[in-house]
């Protein structure tokens, strides 16, 4: 795909890019009365952009109305952005339609959280791998037997399951064979929506370590959403920080993990709790008060203002109540973006030598 | 009903050789299977399971709780506070429930009545165990809310449940279990469903209670992080019993039985060093539903010997005497064995299963014996 045929992009080319994307707003309708009348909207995606690297994993945290799953499923068109543009290899995937649309769809597969819902209980797992291949025109006739047998070998699965249905595998068996699926086209890139919350912690590992492999083998590209800051830490090589719709901090792993620039990042990572007695018993913890507000109504400025305890600490400042932090670049740490309007104010408080527990209860 | 038996030297509760099992059509699931431990006044024991592991039903034996229809206790004594459980009439347990051991689930939403305020919720258990007026039981309702933490609790009483936040339904959940003031609380997957700023917001929460009410805790749970801020003992079950339990710091720091150091091995960790290489646990676990001669975690078990296909090892005293230590196991692991995740004694290999046996599960054999 040229630099000629790209379509709808403002940003200047970048080259390297798998994915590009860039002010993606995903909105969804409030409606009200027996006339269903809009009066809102739920603004779930509002403003974010990101970028993937071919080979490169992307961790997306956040909590739940963060947008971390919307932004998942806005790339494989399961919703539709208000705006923004979603670029794979330079063409934005927003301005498919029909058959260009259903080609482009190979491109980009998705593995869902629950391997109990995301597989037809009435089909076998040959049946199950065999729909990617025939909507895709892949694997015909004789070499479709073979093909099924190889992505199960490949996800770890003994061939001779085949003909079995779903509800005669294990939790982590079925994520195998999601997996298997996604695979069946050879995307360019794999959404994978909280792929092992579902299971098991010993099951759990051996999902993480079966993607790891693959991704080393067949230099897949990853978008990894999850809530688990352990696991992404794990797998991804960048993470981006999500609160209600927008990035508030993104980076290198090691960088954002060890050195967060934000206040929600800093309390996110000292709520995990850390299999280690002695160590919990140290730990320094910032409990954030109240609950993450309603997307349909976010705070004005930071969003995170209204539960930040930097802010507290800080007296206060009206400039966060009243102006949105840009996303920018700390010159100190190469790679790391922070939006907050105090970000060495944060880094100097979350150093451990520093006693800023905030305990509402 | 005497009360008061507790005696310093008597624990709150005392589970002995506990059973339940699942009936069905053409099998029967022994989803517990000897399953023995106590805890004292005051103390937060937590059991730690996957799926399948009986963790649950162990606690919903304790309530009474399981479906009557298709399961039964054939065996196992339940003694809290000086009273057997085991055989009691559900209007027998009902004068406990609620109000000598009190329970909150994973899920609040739909453990809470949808229809009913929060105020009447509470008040509903205050009026079956205890003979408080209509306004003083208003007034115990104010204050439970606000000792749980939330913020305008006078207005938000006369709220329904769809009207609180997925935390703000936790903390009326604990409000309500509190509510006559329970000498046992049982916790199960309190956190699960909650996002990580939430939870610990309720893990501090409990911690607090706890020590404020001086309740003990019996507190269920996949998750080791929760168990190693919160919990003084820990029991690990595997296929329906207790195969290593201590002190918790020591258990996490030091595991002794395979499945225990294969958990903590498995377990994706904050601080670890990046790029280190998750060591799963092979294999699933067994079917509770056929007979299991050895011990369960033999399959899966790197260690294994000859006794560990014929002989279901009994829970001992491991480690030093006073150490608190107890596991399930013929053949465990030294430190350094439990680290690496395989013996370290050359030219050791996992004992094959009998004929018998092999032709019935899957065996995970050792990567190194494999290839």
């Amino acid at each position: 795909m040229s630099i000629a045929e790209t379509t709808g992009a403002a940003a200047p080319e970048m080259p390297g890019d798998l994915l590009r994307i860039r002010d993606l707003r995903v909105h969804f309708p409030i409606t009200s009365g027996i006339l269903q009348r809009r009066s809102g909207w739920v603004r779930a995606v509002d403003g974010v952009d990101l970028s993937i690297q071919p080979g490169e994993t992307l961790g997306l945290v956040g909590e739940s109305g963060s947008g971390k799953t919307t932004i998942g499923r806005a790339i494989v068109r399961l919703n539709e952005p208000r705006t923004g543009t979603i670029e794979l290899d330079g063409t934005n995937l927003l301005s498919l339609e029909g058959r260009e649309l259903r080609a482009r769809r190979r491109d980009v597969q998705m593995v869902f959280q629950d391997p109990y819902s995301s597989l037809d209980p009435r089909h076998t797992v040959g049946e199950i791998l065999s729909e990617p291949l025939s909507v895709h025109g892949l694997a015909t006739g004789s070499a479709r037997h073979d093909r099924i047998a190889e992505l199960l070998t490949m996800v770890g699965l003994d061939p001779a399951f085949i003909e079995r249905f779903p509800h005669e595998f294990s939790g982590g068996q079925r994520q195998r064979i999601g997996i298997a699926r996604a695979l069946a086209v050879e995307p360019r890139l794999i959404v994978a929506d909280e792929p092992v919350s579902a299971l098991d912690v010993s099951v759990q590992a051996q999902v993480i370590n079966l993607l790891e492999h693959l991704q080393d083998r067949m230099g897949l590209t990853y978008l990894f959403i999850a809530h688990d800051l352990a696991v992404v830490k794990h797998i991804a090589d960048r993470v981006a920080v999500l609160y209600l719709g927008k990035v508030v901090e993104i980076g290198p792993v090691d960088t954002l993990y060890a050195h967060p620039h934000h206040p929600y990042t800093i309390a996110l990572l000292s709520a995990v709790p850390i299999p280690d007695a002695r160590l919990e018993r140290d730990r320094k913890r910032i409990i954030l008060k109240g609950d993450i507000p309603s997307p349909a109504n976010p705070p004005s400025g930071c969003r995170f203002h209204t539960r930040c305890w930097l802010r507290e600490k800080l007296g206060n400042p009206e400039r966060c109540a009243a102006e949105e932090p840009a996303l920018l670049p700390r010159p100190d740490r190469p790679g790391l973006e922070t939006a907050c309007h105090f970000p060495e104010e944060a880094a100097e408080a979350a150093r451990p030598a520093a006693p800023t527990v905030v305990e509402p209860d | 009903m005497p009360e008061a038996m507790t005696e310093t030297s008597q624990p709150l509760l005392s589970v002995r050789d506990l059973h339940v099992e699942f009936v069905g059509r053409n099998r029967t699931v022994r989803a517990v299977r000897g399953l023995s431990y106590e805890i004292r006044a005051g103390e937060t024991l937590a059991i730690v399971g996957e799926s399948g592991s009986g963790k649950s039903v162990s606690a919903l034996t304790l309530l009474g709780l399981l479906p009557p229809r298709t399961s039964r206790v054939p065996r196992g004594s339940v003694i809290f506070e000086g009273q057997e459980l085991i055989g009691l009439s559900t209007a027998q347990l009902s004068r406990i429930r609620g109000a000598r051991i009190a329970m909150i689930f994973q899920d609040a939403l739909s453990s809470l009545n949808p229809v009913l305020t929060i105020e009447r919720q509470i008040t509903e258990a205050l009026e079956t165990h205890t003979d408080l007026t209509s306004s003083q039981a208003h007034a115990r309702a104010l204050e439970l809310l606000q000792l749980v933490g939330i913020p305008d609790a006078e207005r938000r009483l006369k709220e329904y449940p769809h009207q609180y936040s997925g935390g703000m339904r936790q903390r009326a959940m604990i409000a309500i279990a509190l509510s006559c003031q329970p000498s046992l609380l049982i916790a199960d997957e309190p956190t699960t469903a909650l996002d990580v700023t939430i939870q610990a917001q309720i893990l501090s929460l409990i911690a607090r209670l706890r020590s404020e009410l001086g309740m003990a805790v019996l507190l269920i749970t996949h998750d080791l992080g929760t168990v190693a801020g919160l919990a003084d003992r820990i029991a690990v079950m595997y296929a329906g019993r207790i195969v290593e339990t201590g002190p918790t710091e020591s258990v996490l720091a030091d595991p002794a039985h395979p499945y225990t150091s294969g958990l903590l091995r498995s377990l994706p960790r904050l601080d670890d060093p990046r790029g280190m290489t998750l060591r799963p646990i092979e294999g699933t676990p067994p079917d509770l539903a056929t007979d299991l001669p050895g011990c369960p975690f033999a399959p899966r078990c790197m260690w294994r010997e000859e006794v560990c296909w014929a002989d279901d090892p009994r829970l001992l005293p491991v480690r030093e005497a006073e150490s608190g230590r107890s596991i399930a196991c013929h053949h465990h692991p030294t430190a350094e064995e439990a680290r690496a995740g395989r013996s370290l004694v050359p030219g050791f290999r996992p004992a094959d299963p009998p004929a018998a046996v092999a032709e019935k599960i899957a065996v995970v054999v050792p990567v190194e014996a494999a290839s």
